[in-house]
């Protein structure tokens, strides 16, 4: 009944938002780091094969009880909680609190071999050494432990240990040791224990040539408009070139063991290093990522779209960037013409060979819940072959990549979702729920956490100011005075979003929420370029002096820039005039009576007149004007010392994106100048991933990778260079949120989180988070998901 | 909704210097007892550690400043030989404060360990330590009468600031010409220094200047954080007109509850972390070394870094405590110490723009409040010493890993640190226990072989402590 009452919650953006998550325990972790799972038999009072507990319900009506054995790193100990009783064991009850097994210091990682559970393994960090210990130890319950304490050891290896994989045949037990750039192969006898000597086998740190990535096909389900709708969804750019620096020696972080291969995350060296686990280690050609990876974990075979006539597999290994935190996808399926190539993955304008996640990745875990099972099915009467009631985007039945972020939240990405091909009905019409109507359900993307019932769109009205003057623009794109929007075609992938679905829209958005960020976008007349701007400017002779402020990485233009950038007339930078520096500080109190209009009027915030000088080019820290600008002499009279500054758009409205913030392609060119970037991030007017532009000129149809609209043109434009004061405004809305599952929720609120591991237990199909942080160890279900337990 | 502890920590904080201002009545307090220390630093040549007590509880009328022979203080040490497991309560003591209460205690008094004393402000809250001809001068952030106090320091390690050299037995209170603060109000800009200077930064001039053409002089800049969201500047030259530091300028703006301040050794921008929202404030220098009139410097609000890609519990809250950069020339990195989530996050300088480009998070225990980051050249290892109040213990980090490599338990109530990572085969950490009123000494030696040396077998590479300084007072009330 208990257990009922705990799964009658809401599914939300935040899984179990409303619920009360059970504390079941005082707190009694500290800084909690890894889990592994063992079997106990309640009635032999034994351990027994992992496998033995599938299938358990987590009650007391249970014979077998999951156990989670998870490492304190901060008090060198291991906890074992039951998932039966709900209970945190106490490991000597002689002892009053709780108490832990202590083990060797700073524990990394355990491991509990699923088949022959007697014996565990710790590596212990601090103390250089891999710990063997009897696993009733940790269950003081088992009468029979499978060997004595004083068979207990370790195997000092001189370095630290930060991860362990066990063998498939439970022979050999590897040790990732990052600081040797070596990994320990030790040897596991019969009896459970290690072998006192061991082998340290080097990782070979070259580089080979990468896999190039085949154009496969996709696997999705995307209805739209009540129809299947593949052709109106953009397939990835190609990968990426990167240019990375790498360290010069291996730094092993990570250890994966699938059948008879043993593959290593190389945190130093941009691969992942191969073996074949035989006697000795067969070394295998590595596959090549590109950049460092510090995590790793690979899928099962699954089918390789979702026609279910279609017979063709594919696998994937997911790996954690070393160098920013995204994740990557790898082709794993032995055979494939492209094993080992990073495969592009994502549309719209972020890395084509990177997911797209809330935020940086920490942990990587596959969950295969129901899986392998059948796939969906829909009669012709729409009748479906599972429970209509679980073919939601919150119920998961099938393949999915769960990413612990650094934000604190586990973020779920499709694989293969069994349920996929019933969503949205037979050929999508008349789904099982009616609010189903839209699907985008799409291999490694974010699934989305609700239905989705209404599209993208503007939320509430567009303003659009002049002047200071406020006004509202109105559907058609007048605003009451001259200026305004004017009537667009949507550009290829984008529709109408304001109005809503109009036919003669004035701003159109993307359509696919995969691409989609609900977010505030602002127009402003001659606005400033963010964080291109400085306390501490300077003139020396023709060039400003910017100390610091980076302005090719800001999109800082001069007229001269953008002439020599090789522009097309599609090139939306096309006959730019380069932009303006702004003073934005007064006068030192020396001058200040001799340069009064330049001195701030505080009751009206602003200045008689303000010094604006075009900028005719620009490098990362300087900016070279026209010398015989009016305005540098009065800087030279007025401005004898330093100054603050900005950088302004000149005749163009800076367009900023709250978060996506100001697009632009402007890069800095071997001779230290900002230059548009026309071969490597080339324009294309078909797709809008392309079009990375933060300036809007009157009369020109503008566009980003998520917006698109155009300023009227006006009998009377605008003055340049007179900073006049226009802005439009609309936040864009009704982005469908991510689905995420949040171990921070408490019943008294939520509690930040660091997440150290996310492990998927099979046996039970539920899923776990250690967090670090709150010192917490959280059970989720996944059919739906929400929050089982919390223990702390 | 609790009132969280460190937040109780500072009302009663907020409330007891309400009163410092007008409780001048008492004794000052004894020589050479530390009495809930709070600021740390090491002289330029590693002879002296210089502590400032916070007179906390306002027992005493005033405060006091130490200065210690590190020599006599590590000799004294070395020869006690204390037990690790009694390394508590066994240790040193100056023998001008030793009573007949260590009968208990394995603690040794020790002639020559207190160098100098002086009697300063109640609840000084930092100190920076800078240059000048024939010795160093001392600048603290006082925070009883909100003032920047500052004292000379001699080659020989006595304190100087309005009686001449202060001997260890003898000290006096420095004279009011030697605090910069409420007292002192004229300025070329007419500004008076705020209230509640928390932190503090220490550098020479020649650091901050932008451009060139005119000789320098030789002089010091202190950079205060206040706790209300603002900064100060002072000039302090070393010569010439004036031998005090000048209040130069201050702004406002800044984030609220601001802890401290440390200046990016690069872009030359003093980062403030904030603990109650989740930004850094960003604070620059405007120096023209174009020009000799200071008063065309200022400070300048440089923007602030949003706190994300961390999970801090709530989008509008956040706590930072501090922050440093890598002490390394080619290694473009700062650490920030952060309460929610207890971490040390690892930042790419040149990557945050509007917000901190977080490239690592290192889980720590309860109450992290301070930390320093230190490169050990033979050893190649870059350290992390991080003293976490709440659960009294110092973390050790290495920061090229993102591993926790050492733990010291027990310490009390740990607070700032001072290491010296130069005198080698006597290199040490010097933690300031808050709640016990004592210097924890912690060997480095050993834990610095222990990393180097992959063939020793080892339980452990954690510091070891080798005894404490002072004389150990429980004030359990203040966990």
């Amino acid at each position: 009944m208990r257990r009922m009452s705990l799964r009658a919650g809401v599914l939300g953006l935040l899984v179990a938002c409303g619920q009360t998550p059970t504390i079941v325990q005082p707190p009694t972790f500290e800084r909690p780091g890894d889990v592994a799972f063992t079997c106990f038999d309640t009635v032999e009072r034994s351990l027994v094969p992992l496998i033995t507990c599938t299938g358990v319900t987590g009650t007391e009506d249970d014979r077998y009880s999951l156990t989670a054995l998870v490492t304190q790193t901060a008090s060198g100990e291991v906890a074992a909680v039951d998932l039966r009783t709900n209970q945190v064991l106490d490991a000597d009850r002689r002892v009053p609190g709780f108490t832990f097994v202590r083990v060797g210091e700073f524990p990394t990682d355990l491991v509990v071999p699923p088949n022959d559970p007697g014996v565990s393994y710790v590596a212990a960090f601090g103390s250089r050494r891999v710990e063997y210990y009897a696993t009733a130890r940790f269950r003081p319950d088992v009468d029979a432990p499978a060997i004595p304490i004083e068979q207990e050891g370790a195997v000092s290896l001189g370095f630290g240990p930060v991860d362990l994989a066990l063998s498939a045949d439970g022979a050999s037990l590897f040790a990732a040791l990052p600081r040797a750039g070596a990994i320990a192969r030790l040897t596991v006898e019969a009896d459970g224990t290690l072998a006192e000597s061991f082998e340290m086998v080097d990782l070979d740190p070259t580089i080979v040539p990468a896999a190039p990535p085949a154009s496969g096909t996709t696997y999705q389900r995307v209805c739209m408009d009540g129809a299947v709708a593949d052709a109106r969804v953009r397939t990835p750019n190609e990968t990426r070139d990167l240019e990375i620096a790498f360290g010069d020696a291996p730094e092993p972080h990570r250890l994966l063991v699938d059948g008879d291969m043993l593959l290593v995350a190389d945190g130093s060296r941009p691969l992942i290093h191969r073996f074949r686990i035989a006697e000795p280690l067969e070394p295998l050609p590595p596959i090549m990522t590109g950049v460092p990876v510090l995590d790793l974990v690979a899928t099962p075979e699954v089918p390789s779209t979702t026609n279910p006539a279609e017979t063709g597999t594919a696998r994937f290994l997911y790996a954690i960037d070393a160098t920013d935190h995204s994740v990557l996808v790898v082709d794993y399926l032995e055979g494939s013409p492209s094993f080992g190539a990073v495969l592009p993955v994502q549309i719209g304008d972020g890395d084509p060979d990177r997911l797209r996640l809330l935020s940086d990745a920490r942990t990587l875990e596959v969950m295969t819940p129901g899986f392998p099972g059948d796939v969906c099915t829909i009669d012709a009467a729409g009748a479906t072959s599972v429970d209509p009631s679980t073919v939601t985007p919150g119920h998961l039945r099938g393949v999915f990549l769960a990413v612990g972020t650094s934000d604190g939240l586990i973020q779920l990405i499709d694989v293969h979702d069994l349920n996929a091909t019933c969503r949205g009905g037979l050929n999508c019409t008349n789904p099982a729920d009616e609010r189903d109507g839209q699907v985008f359900v799409r291999r490694h993307v974010a699934r989305r956490a609700t239905f989705i019932t209404e599209s993208l769109g503007v939320i509430g009205t567009p303003s659009f100011s002049l002047a200071g003057a406020p006004g509202r623009l109105e559907p058609d794109g007048s605003t009451g005075g001259d200026h305004g929007l004017q009537v667009i075609d949507c550009p290829a992938f984008m529709g109408p979003i304001f109005p809503a679905g109009s036919t003669e829209p004035v701003v159109c958005g993307i359509l696919e929420p995969w691409s989609a960020r609900a977010e505030r976008w602002s127009g402003t007349y001659e606005g400033a370029i963010p964080a291109a701007r400085t306390g501490r400017a300077r003139v020396e002779g023709d060039r400003i002096i910017f100390p610091g402020a980076n302005l090719c990485a800001r999109g800082v233009l001069g007229r001269e820039d953008v002439a020599a950038s090789m522009l097309t007339e599609q090139d939306p930078e096309f006959g730019y005039l380069g932009d303006q520096v702004v003073v934005t500080s007064d006068p030192p109190s020396s001058r200040a009576e001799a340069c009064a209009v330049y001195v701030l009027d505080e009751e009206l915030g602003t200045r008689e007149q303000t010094l604006r000088i075009p900028v005719l080019a620009a490098g990362p820290e300087e900016l070279r004007v026209p010398p015989d600008h009016p305005a540098l002499g009065e800087l030279a009279r007025c401005y004898p010392s330093l100054f603050a500054a900005e950088i302004q758009t000149l005749g163009a409205f800076t367009v900023v994106g709250a978060t996506s913030g100001f697009e632009h392609r402007v890069v800095t060119n071997e001779e230290g100048a900002c230059r548009i970037d026309v071969v490597g991030q080339p324009y294309d007017a078909s797709d809008p991933a392309t079009h990375r532009n933060g300036r809007a000129f009157l009369g020109r149809p503008y566009s980003n990778p998520h917006v698109a609209f155009t300023m009227r043109d006006l009998e009377e434009p605008f003055a340049v260079g007179a900073g006049l004061e226009s802005e439009l405004s609309f936040s864009l809305g009704n982005v469908p949120p991510v689905l995420v599952a949040d171990p921070g929720l408490r019943a008294r609120g939520r509690r930040p989180v660091i997440l150290e591991r996310v492990v998927f237990s099979a046996v039970d199909q539920n899923l776990y988070a250690v967090d670090s942080n709150s010192d917490g160890f959280v059970q989720f279900a996944l059919d739906p998901l929400q929050v089982e337990r919390t223990f702390e | 909704m609790g009132v969280r502890p460190d937040h109780r920590l500072h009302a009663l904080l907020a409330g007891l210097l309400a009163l410092a201002g007008c409780i001048q009545e008492g004794e000052p307090p004894p020589v050479g007892r530390l009495h809930f220390p709070t600021a740390i630093g090491l002289s330029d040549d590693h002879r002296f550690l210089y502590v400032a007590n916070s007179n906390f509880d306002l027992r005493y009328n005033t405060s006091s400043l130490h200065a210690y022979s590190l020599e006599v203080l590590n000799d004294g040490l070395d020869a006690q030989a204390c037990a690790e497991d009694a390394a508590d309560r066994c240790g040193v003591i100056p023998v001008e404060d030793a009573r007949d209460d260590l009968t208990a205690l394995d603690i040794a008094p020790l002639s020559g360990l207190l160098v100098s004393e002086v009697y300063i402000g109640s609840y000084a809250s930092g100190l920076g330590v800078g240059r000048r001809a024939g010795g160093e001068r001392l600048y603290l952030s006082v925070r009883s009468d909100a003032n920047l106090t500052f004292v000379d320091v001699g080659a020989d390690g006595r304190f100087s600031c309005g009686e001449g050299p202060a001997n260890a037995g003898a000290p006096y209170e420095c004279a009011p010409e030697f605090r910069r603060g409420n007292d002192e109000t004229a300025t070329l800009r007419d500004i008076t220094l705020p209230s509640d200077p928390v932190g503090i930064h220490v550098g020479p001039l020649s650091d901050i200047v932008t451009g060139g053409g005119t000789v320098l002089p030789e002089a010091n800049y202190v950079m205060l954080a206040h706790r209300d969201g603002r900064a100060s500047l002072f000039f302090d030259e070393q010569a010439g007109f004036d031998v005090a530091p000048r209040l130069v300028h201050t702004i406002g703006g800044l984030p609220a509850e601001l802890v401290g301040l440390t200046v990016d050794p690069v872009t030359k921008l003093a980062w403030a972390p904030s603990a109650f929202v989740p930004v850094v404030g960003r604070v620059g220098v405007a120096f023209d070394g174009a020009t000799d009139e200071p008063d065309r410097s200022f400070l300048f609000n440089a923007g602030e870094l949003a706190v994300r890609g961390v999970d801090t519990g709530s989008a509008s809250v956040g706590d930072t405590r501090a922050v440093r950069f890598d002490p390394r020339p080619d290694v473009r990195r700062a650490y920030v110490l952060s309460r929610l989530p207890r971490a040390m996050l690892t930042i790419d300088v040149d990557d945050s723009s509007g917000r901190l480009d977080v490239e690592g998070i290192v889980e720590l225990g309860a109450g992290p409040s301070r930390f320093e980051v230190e490169h050990f050249t033979d050893e190649g290892r870059t350290l992390a010493f991080i003293s976490c109040f709440d659960a009294g213990d110092l973390y050790v980090v290495d920061v090229d890993l993102q591993q926790l490599v050492g733990i010291v338990r027990g310490l009390g109530g740990p607070f700032e640190i001072a290491v010296d990572a130069r005198s080698v085969g006597r290199r040490r950490a010097y933690v300031l226990d808050f709640a016990q009123s004592v210097i924890r000494v912690l060997d480095l030696e050993g834990t610095l072989d222990c990393l180097s040396d992959p063939g020793a077998v080892v339980e452990s590479c954690s510091p070891r402590q080798v005894g404490v300084l002072g004389r150990p007072v429980a004030v359990r009330e203040l966990r």
